[in-house]
């Protein structure tokens, strides 16, 4: 960054508007503002960090009171009054114009700040004019970042503290910004939040549910195992009372009084059972048939309203229409008739033969009806099949029944015969046979009911089984999340340590450039460091192993920090000449870095004169580009004997004051002898810059 | 430029962390330093979340 301009326009002090321009000379590359104490000498300072980053030094007093009173004062009620500032710099061969403006409007009841603007619009090498005031803030911080301001522009008086325990963290804070730390700390943060996020999901898509399913599976499985061995008994105590029962029947068939009416017994048993056999056929064929087709019998209305409705529509000549819309379509298309007229767009024939778009049919819909009224037709046909069945089969069933209670009766009466015969054998063999007989039915309806009970547990089991699939795949959604989160922790911690070993290695440089930039400037025989936690010190070497912290003077100090501000900068200068150099950005290792210029009020302060000559000679080196504003109260002697050779332009600042006793004065600079501080009269004060 | 040690030992971080984390890792890199310049990044860890989510499925 080259600073190319500043202009000050009704800013504070500044009535009207004033410009002054930067050295960018390589060997004078010192621009020096001189000015009085109170003339607006930091208010030029702070002119540049309030256009920039809307920032102001801790000396710059009533920092909101920026419109000058002088303009304030001569306007009249209701008028708009700008304080405005520009900077013009330079930046990879582009020119950037930043902008920031207050307008204070004119009031009897007390001036208000009605607007503040900012801008920054660029040239680019082409001539072409860039405007960049939706991200101006972002495109500002991006070419000169404002973690950095007060390490390029500050207040020499002040730059001390930067060695102060209070600076501790924002020296860290700077170091980082400088060599790109910055992404990877925001890396971190957000990282960790992302985390937070996925952990969300994570927990979203537990395991309970899975568990839960599982259980009523095993459940489901184990009562099934319990029905399938009831099952199993009835079955076998079934089959053993049969087989008891064939030999109780088979013994009675034997004995000459019962013989007779056991077989005919027996025929009678086999014919039920025939029988029944029939009778549960129908009703399964029966209750097939109805679920089938039992909505035909509700069908009717419907069958005949659809019969009806086409026949309507057919009788009425609607279907089959008797031209198509496709071949209305295709005569216009290739604009003639078929009796050989032409048809143009826009003539009676063409809208004749359009008309008939209205009235023709589509293809498709009348297909659609000749197939609703074919299965119409078809439904009436299948509809009268069905009740033929149902009355059938129905009439079927009660002869079944009727032959079912005739051999009842039939049975009833061999039993009672047996009854009444007269042997002990013969009625023991019959009670028996009636206990097994009793015994069997009770055999058949514990089948029946376990069958049941299996029937309804397989199904249960199924329908869990499909539940468990799904939430099989809610276990693996699960695994995923979990695995999301263990990567974004972990993550998180690789940047923390690429932080750690990048902070280090900074701060490693930055203490040795420290070292070099201090040995360069100040002739005592100490040594600064800066420590594991960004402790900026001072120390001497005592002759023996240890160092000692030495009790620092203001003097010390402002070099101290100086040679900070120095390093940093050399630094950054540095890494942005190897990324240029290299042409690529080398992901986490690298930071492009940046050539930023130094803007300095009163470096000289109150200092001893050999402090102020060995600052004014340190200046140059400082940055590439340096503009440095003295009062010739402090340190004019070294300015103009160490400084000046590196010194391309000169300003002062005209200052006009209403103080009564003020004594007019002048600044005697090697161009001449220039106006310094003017009485005048009138309640208000105001500055003038101009070139010496 | 970091030096070559910092680099060696950043190289073995990464080379020692599971290929999803080093994928991770550069990924959300890039998303920070194209995004560094705003002074509010809203939506950046929503962003990263993604990322995330596309590289471990």
């Amino acid at each position: 960054v080259i600073l190319k301009a500043l202009t000050v326009e009704n800013f504070r002090q500044f009535f009207g508007q004033q410009t002054l321009t930067f050295s960018d000379h390589q060997d004078r590359n010192v621009t020096i503002v001189y000015g009085a104490n109170g003339s607006g000498k930091t208010a030029l300072l702070n002119a540049f960090t309030w256009a920039l980053f809307k920032q102001t030094s801790p000396g710059f007093e009533r920092p909101d009171d920026v419109v000058n009173h002088r303009a304030l004062a001569e306007a009249e009620e209701g008028a708009d009054i700008v304080a405005r500032v520009v900077v013009v710099f330079e930046h990879e061969n582009q020119e950037y114009t930043v902008e920031r403006s207050a307008v204070q409007r004119i009031r009897a009841e007390g001036d208000l700040r009605v607007k503040e603007a900012l801008s920054v619009t660029f040239v680019d090498e082409g001539g072409r004019t860039h405007n960049r005031t939706d991200h101006a803030e972002g495109t500002i911080n991006q070419i000169l970042p404002e973690r950095l301001h007060r390490f390029f522009f500050f207040d020499g008086e002040r730059i001390e503290n930067l060695v102060k325990p209070d600076s501790y963290a924002e020296i860290e804070d700077a170091i980082k910004t400088i060599l790109g730390l910055t992404v990877i700390e925001r890396a971190i943060k957000h990282v960790d939040d992302a985390r937070k996020v996925l952990e969300k999901e994570y927990s979203a898509v537990g395991s309970d549910e899975v568990k839960a399913i599982q259980t009523r599976l095993d459940a489901a499985r184990g009562e099934k195992e319990t029905k399938t061995e009831e099952r199993r008994r009835a079955l076998e105590n079934r089959s053993a009372n049969a087989a008891q029962l064939d030999n109780v029947n088979a013994r009675l068939a034997e004995l000459e009084d019962a013989a007779d009416l056991q077989r005919k017994r027996s025929d009678l048993e086999e014919a039920l059972a025939g029988i029944q056999t029939e009778l549960a056929a129908r009703r399964r064929s029966l209750s097939t048939r109805l679920s089938d087709s039992g909505f035909l019998a509700f069908a009717e209305g419907l069958v005949d309203h659809t019969a009806s409705t086409y026949e309507d529509l057919r009788e009425r000549g609607e279907i089959p229409t008797s031209i198509k819309l496709q071949f209305v379509e295709d005569l216009l298309e290739r604009g003639a008739c078929i009796c050989g007229n032409p048809l143009h767009e826009g003539e009676v024939a063409y809208e004749k033969v359009a008309g008939w778009r209205q009235r023709a049919g589509r293809q498709d819909v009348e297909e659609a009806w000749m197939r609703l009224s074919a299965n119409a037709r078809a439904f009436k046909t299948r509809r009268k099949e069905f009740f033929d069945y149902v009355h059938e089969t129905n009439r079927e069933r009660a002869v079944l029944r009727d032959q079912e209670a005739t051999t009842k009766d039939k049975l009833s009466a061999i039993k009672e015969s047996i009854d009444e015969l007269d042997s002990d054998e013969i009625q023991g063999l019959e009670r028996r046979r009636d206990e097994l007989k009793s015994a069997i039915d009770s055999d058949n309806l514990r089948l029946a009911l376990a069958e049941r009970d299996i029937l309804e547990l397989d199904r249960r089991i199924a329908d869990l089984e499909r539940e468990l699939e799904v939430a099989g795949a809610a276990i693996a959604k699960a695994r995923v999340a979990q695995r999301r989160v263990v990567v974004a922790r972990e993550s998180r911690d690789v940047f923390s340590s690429i932080l750690n070993l990048r902070t280090e290695e900074v701060r490693r440089q930055i203490d040795s450039r420290v070292k070099q930039v201090y040995t360069q400037i100040s002739f005592k025989p100490y040594v600064p460091s800066l420590d594991e936690a960004f402790h900026l010190d001072l120390r001497k070497t005592s002759g023996r192993d240890e160092d000692l912290s030495v009790a620092k003077s203001t003097g010390e100090n402002q070099i101290l920090s100086l040679a900070f501000v120095g390093a940093v900068a050399e630094h950054a200068r540095d890494r942005y000449r190897e990324s240029q150099a290299e042409g690529r950005t080398d992901g986490m290792l690298s930071f492009r870095g940046g050539i930023y210029p130094v803007v300095m009020d009163s470096p000289f302060g109150s200092l001893d004169e050999n402090y102020q000559r060995q600052i004014a000679d340190a200046i140059p080196r400082l940055a590439p580009q340096v503009i440095v504003f003295v009062s010739k109260s402090q340190g004019l002697h070294a300015v103009q004997d160490v400084l000046m050779p590196r010194v391309d332009r000169e300003y002062v600042i005209e200052y006009a004051t209403p103080k009564a006793d003020q004594d007019r004065e002048t600044i005697e600079l090697r161009t001449g002898v220039h106006p310094y501080v003017e009485p005048v009269d009138g309640p208000y004060e105001w500055a003038t810059v101009r070139p010496a | 430029m970091a030096t070559a040690d910092t680099r060696k030992l950043i190289a073995d971080l990464l080379a020692g962390a599971d290929e999803d984390t080093r994928k991770v890792v550069l990924e959300v890199f890039k998303i920070e330093r194209d995004r560094l310049y705003q002074v509010t990044p809203y939506g950046v860890k929503d962003e990263i979340a993604a990322a995330i989510k596309d590289i471990v499925r």
